[in-house]
């Protein structure tokens, strides 16, 4: 669901529920059983386990061209949205990697944060 | 322009601590991004470490006293009692309640001493039942009784030192006890049977003796001088 993104049942998945912050959409009341479930999984739901595998996955990030600046969990301590809801609310750019981040600038004047 | 520009300096501040948090990533142009694992960071997902994540109380039973649990002179039936006892897979009343099986009111220990019935409460820490541990002073050996199952029986085993003939008979006599504290709770639950705590420690003496027995581990004859000194019987006196 998070590696194999070329796969047909990937594909289909994304055709049929579309992406929401880097990852498939869980769909809401209208998607099928199976697929809520998976989400549950994916997300922490209620029940046994909840969040045990949302809270134990990070992102390595290597040239920063397939990670999320803002929402993909690959800082220590969490999504930087999570710990700097302010900003990312204000952000007019929600979708930008950690690579084009990193291009406009995240240092002292850069561009990222203008 | 990533962000709507606004004056505000609690923004300025925020941007200040990001950028510090920043400062120390390097991007690698060389290598792709990817997702990990942080249970494993090398071979990835498995279902044994989220089994692992989600029962951390089995695993540090089963390393503890598992190889305890399975004896030679001790019935496989009361082997296999103690094994679901160290899971807390029996039935006690506590249990029962969670499953949703008893009513919350009927969860009390059968001893009368207001407390529920846990695994926990029922082996270790009931003051009725758990006179049974005095069966400590039969055997002549000093100890406490810890709060927990399974350091319990770690501890009650290695009470009479290394000697590998003894520590093999306390060993058989914890699993003993377990069993006739959890039969005498059945049969006060079920039958209303109640045997006095002499008796019971009676039936400790008498079983362990048959089980020592059918193994020929005891060198004397009849059980009078079993009941006066069990480990002289051993021939570990």
């Amino acid at each position: 669901m998070l590696i194999d993104r070329g796969g047909l049942w990937y594909r289909v998945l994304m055709a049929r529920y579309g992406l929401e912050d880097g990852v498939l959409r869980e769909g809401g009341m209208r998607a099928s059983y199976w697929w809520k479930k998976v989400g549950c999984v994916r997300d922490g739901g209620r029940g046994v386990g909840g969040g045990s595998f949302k809270d134990n996955i990070f992102k390595k990030v290597g040239d920063g061209r397939d990670t999320l600046f803002w929402t993909d969990p690959w800082l220590e301590g969490g999504p930087v949205a999570v710990r700097f809801r302010r900003l990312y609310d204000l952000s007019v750019s929600k979708n930008c990697t950690v690579k084009e981040m990193f291009e406009l600038g995240v240092g002292e004047g850069g561009n990222a944060w203008r | 322009m990533a962000i709507e520009k606004e004056d505000w300096d609690w923004e300025e501040e925020m941007v200040g601590e990001c950028r510090i948090l920043l400062s120390n990533v390097v991007l690698q142009e060389s290598t792709n991004d990817r997702w990990c694992w942080r249970l494993d960071t090398n071979s990835g997902y498995s279902v044994r470490s989220v089994y692992h994540l989600l029962t951390p109380d089995v695993s540090q039973v089963v390393d503890t006293v598992s190889d305890l649990i399975w004896h030679k002179k001790v019935p496989v039936k009361v082997s296999i009692l103690a094994w679901r006892l160290l899971r807390n897979r029996l039935p006690t009343k506590a249990n029962l309640v969670t499953c949703g099986i008893l009513a919350q009111e009927a969860q009390m220990c059968m001893a009368g001493c207001g407390e529920v019935e846990t695994t926990q409460h029922l082996f270790v820490s009931c003051r009725v039942f758990c006179e049974l541990w005095r069966v400590r002073d039969w055997i002549g050996v000093f100890g406490a009784d810890l709060s927990e199952v399974a350091a319990h029986f770690h501890q009650f085993t290695y009470l009479a030192g290394g000697l590998i003939n003894r520590h093999s008979f306390i060993q058989l006599l914890w699993l003993l006890c377990v069993w006739i504290m959890w039969t005498e709770r059945n049969n006060k639950l079920f039958n209303n049977e109640v045997n006095s705590m002499n008796q019971l420690l009676e039936k400790v003496k008498i079983n362990s003796y048959w089980w020592m027995e059918a193994a020929n581990a005891v060198y004397v004859l009849g059980t009078h001088d079993w009941f006066a000194c069990p480990l002289a019987c051993l021939g570990t006196g």
